[in-house]
């Protein structure tokens, strides 16, 4: 038996929330809007939007006259310097390929936009998904809204969709131009009781025939959603350890008790982990317990 | 009980001698008073009154001195004896500089008798940054280089030249000695006496510093180390070359029309080991192989990948193999002062080379169809040509008077290559039979002009062409990519196609244009064949008219129309 976990397909469970989020984005894209994604870290944003984007290009069609492609990325720190013409590379890069540097430093910000939006006319690009955009400095994302004016200008459609946390959203509204241009606002929030349900029965087939009226079942499915606060991305990890678990230790069988000994073992190994390093751990073993050892 | 005014000047004078322990002047007068608070005795009277005291005979004139800032008599009252208060005064700035200098001189010789050594020269700086120290910034005349001039007057003859200059104005920085001083009682310690020292010790210091044969510009940045060595203007550069006549320096050898010269014993498989590291070396960071490699993998079309990984291969090679070439011959001595160079750097090109070749055998793209070496052929055109092709576009190529005014304005936008058939005018040839000595490349020609005067879509499309292609030219790595499944290559192939103006590509352009699935390719195609001027360009307009259904190809030829074929560079 090889040593290796067997590779799996990564399987997307379309919540309402994401759902939600995708047709609110959609909704206002006809109006070149700039959309704004935040929530708190690993609540499926960066998923739903990976998703939408993998369905607006399957589904892209050169004979459906709406249809239009889109763009994911996730944009990183940006060193000072011109920082519009940067947030404008960011998005020449990601859409369309390199651009030489040359052409970069003689090329003034609204020319870059205007070629940028020529090339995303080429290849038919109307939404661009900005991941970690809390990353990008105000100046940035005022290139990045430059090169959509550009577009509405030259009679294109471009949504930008700013997907982040950190202080994002304060960044967003401290310059009007970017503030009043932003036609939707997307907060994604914790799952509640019943879309945990969901979720873990789409995840896990052991819970597809769980009931929040049944009390042992509620029992757990509130533990769940109580120690991970309804957070999808800590749910997952979460699910795979119970996995791992099921068969191997708890002969298929799951209770509250058991739930509660995989995600204790977890917190406890973490807590251990944490004031050790905070003790200033090195691997030595300690002196005295090693005498300890030479007097026994 | 009132003083007089004359009483209180009378002891004014005798508490400043007192203070400042030796005569005094009426600026010390001044500021003595002016110290103690009483600003009255300040004024005009004092001088004025002072002249009174003398013809009394209450003071007198201990010392007579020049009219300028140190000039001014010293006055002592009467009854005191001059002794001890009127030596060591300096009268003048003249005599500030030689008093300093004489004391410096004194330092040295006590110091180099120590030491039983030859005192060496002093050099204006040091006599500056000594009166400096001494009698602080105050004291120096507003005019220009102060302590030089001095130091020069104090040469002159007349009335008496008390210094010797050692060198000529136009040597960097004077050196003075006493003009008493004989020539074998001195020492010219790292200093040159002459011209010719001077640049032979240069030459020697950029040598040492550089362990390698030198650039002039190098010796002049070694100068910048040696402030006594400093050469004034440019002049010295035929200097140097007269230097190689006569003295240890040699002219090695000229490596892209820079001199490189040696100081001292150099043999000749030396040199021929030194211009083979540094064509080499210069060869290799022109490649750029790091910053290449980024942008190669960058790419969005895997052929073009892999074309220009293997024409950066080819290059590398091709440098490699001079250099093994050179240490397999027989006569290789390991022991030169630059095979050591010549090996590490041999070494360093193998390890890129072997990375590269690495990744090349990793790439995933279907080989049966693409060439396996490089069509080293690329379309060069020469300035004349490139004139003509860029007059009717921009107007600082019209108004420019000649072919090699264009290429200054071109700059190094498009690259240009050396062409190997040219021979020198005045190598037997007479003018009319010369080619020319540098080419330039077309697709360079046509992405510059697009960026230059083209409208955003063809701006948008020359930029994407350059950053796919790079330096590769051969257009047999494209067309596997126009039958690709990815939108995306057949689009960049299209492009770059387009760019390259080669008509043996027309006929897929063509096709492209009307029968790609992606309306988006199928626009970028008829553009492209519109811009590389294709003999039917009538004819697949109206096909399109007919089979076409959507919108943005649609009015994609609505703009031609309106624009014109001839003006496919402003859309």
């Amino acid at each position: 038996m090889s040593i290796y976990p067997k590779t799996e397909t990564e399987k997307i469970v379309e919540t309402v929330q994401m759902r939600r989020m995708m047709s609110r984005t959609l909704g206002v894209h006809n109006l070149s809007s700039l959309v704004v994604w935040v929530g708190r870290s690993r609540l499926g944003k960066t998923t739903t939007a990976r998703e939408l984007n993998k369905r607006l290009n399957e589904e892209f069609s050169s004979d459906n006259p709406d249809a239009f492609r889109s763009i994911y990325y996730q944009v990183g720190n940006m060193e000072p310097g011109n920082l519009q013409k940067k947030g404008i590379r960011s998005l020449y890069h990601a859409c369309i390929g390199p651009m030489e540097e040359l052409i970069y430093r003689r090329t003034p910000a609204e020319d870059l936009a205007k070629i940028l939006v020529e090339a995303l006319k080429v290849k038919n690009i109307k939404m661009v998904f900005i991941d970690e955009a809390g990353n990008l400095p105000l100046e940035a994302i005022r290139g990045m809204v430059l090169v959509r004016d550009v577009a509405v200008a030259m009679n294109w459609t471009l949504s930008l969709v700013f997907i982040g946390m950190d202080d994002l959203p304060v960044k967003l509204i401290r310059l009007p131009q970017i503030h009043n241009r932003i036609n939707e606002w997307c907060y994604f929030k914790p799952y509640s009781v019943e879309e945990t349900l969901f979720l873990l029965s789409e995840l896990e087939p052991y819970f597809s025939n769980y009931s929040l009226d049944n009390q042992a079942q509620r029992e757990q499915i509130e533990f769940i959603h109580e120690q991970f606060d309804g957070t999808a991305g800590l749910i997952v990890p979460f699910l795979r350890r119970l996995k791992n678990r099921l068969h191997n230790e708890l002969g298929g069988v799951i209770d509250l008790a058991a739930l509660m000994s995989i995600h204790l073992n977890f917190l406890r190994d973490k807590d251990a982990a944490i004031s050790d390093s905070k003790g200033g751990y090195t691997g030595k073993v300690k002196e005295k317990k090693t005498k300890e050892l030479l007097t026994r | 009980m009132q003083i007089s005014h004359r009483q209180r000047i009378i002891s004014l004078v005798e508490s400043a001698v007192i203070f400042y322990d030796r005569a005094v002047k009426l600026i010390d007068l001044q500021e003595y008073a002016r110290s103690l608070g009483q600003m009255d005795l300040c004024d005009e009277r004092l001088s004025t009154c002072l002249a009174r005291l003398v013809h009394n005979g209450t003071i007198y004139i201990a010392k007579q001195g020049r009219k300028d800032k140190f000039g001014g008599n010293f006055y002592l009252p009467t009854g005191v004896a001059p002794e001890g208060y009127v030596e060591n005064l300096p009268l003048s700035w003249l005599d500030v500089v030689w008093q300093s200098f004489e004391e410096i001189w004194v330092n040295r010789t006590s110091q180099a008798l120590a030491e039983d050594i030859l005192p060496t020269p002093v050099s204006t700086d040091e006599v500056e940054a000594y009166i400096l120290g001494k009698f602080g910034k105050e004291t120096f005349p507003q005019d220009e280089s102060p302590v030089a001039y001095a130091l020069g007057y104090l040469c002159k003859p007349k009335p008496k030249a008390v210094l010797k200059k050692l060198r000529r104005d136009t040597y960097g920085r004077c050196l003075w000695i006493p003009a008493s001083i004989s020539p074998n009682d001195y020492e010219l310690k790292g200093r040159a006496k002459n011209k010719s020292e001077t640049i032979n010790l240069l030459v020697q210091k950029a040598v040492e510093h550089f362990r390698r044969p030198v650039t002039a510009d190098e010796i002049s940045k070694t100068a910048k180390f040696f402030p006594h060595l400093k050469m004034n203007g440019q002049m010295w550069l035929n200097d140097l070359v007269n230097e190689t006549k006569f003295s240890p320096i040699k002219q090695i050898a000229a490596i892209k029309g820079e001199w490189y010269y040696f100081f001292g014993e150099i043999s000749e498989e030396e040199i021929q080991s030194f211009v083979l590291l540094r064509n080499s070396e210069r060869q290799w960071l022109e490649l750029n192989t790091n910053e290449t490699l980024k942008l190669i993998r960058l790419c969005k079309l895997p052929s073009v990948i892999f074309g220009r990984m293997l024409l950066l291969k080819e290059n590398i090679s091709r440098l490699l193999f001079d250099l093994k070439n050179f240490c397999d011959m027989e006569n290789f001595n390991e022991t030169n002062r630059f095979s050591q160079e010549i090996i590490s750097l041999f070494k360093e090109i193998k390890t890129v080379l072997l990375e590269v070749e690495t990744e090349l055998d990793e790439m995933a793209v279907e080989r049966s169809s693409l060439p396996c070496k490089i069509n080293g052929q690329r379309n060069l055109l020469n300035s004349t040509e490139i004139t003509n092709y860029l007059k009717p576009f921009l107007t600082k190529v019209k108004e420019a008077n000649s072919e090699a005014r264009t290429a200054d304005l071109i700059g190094r936008q498009i690259k240009k290559h050396f062409n190997h058939q040219y021979k020198p005018i005045f190598a037997g040839n007479s003018k009319e039979n010369t080619v020319p000595r540098y080419l330039f490349d077309k697709f360079d020609l046509v992405t510059y002009t697009a960026q230059q005067i083209g409208g955003n879509l063809c701006r948008a499309l020359a930029i994407m062409a350059q950053s796919e292609m790079g330096e590769l030219r051969d257009g047999r790595f494209l067309l596997p990519m126009l039958e690709s499944e990815n939108y995306e290559h057949r689009l960049g192939a299209t492009v770059c196609l387009a760019f390259m103006q080669n008509l043996e590509y027309k006929k897929h352009i063509y096709e492209l244009a009307l029968f790609d699935e992606d309306a988006g390719v199928r626009k970028i195609a008829l553009w492209a064949y519109v811009f590389m001027q294709g003999n039917r360009i009538a004819e697949l307009i109206a096909k399109i008219k007919e089979c076409e259904t959507h919108h943005q190809v649609l009015e994609f030829i609505t703009k031609i129309e309106e624009i014109g074929v001839e003006n496919i560079w402003f859309i």
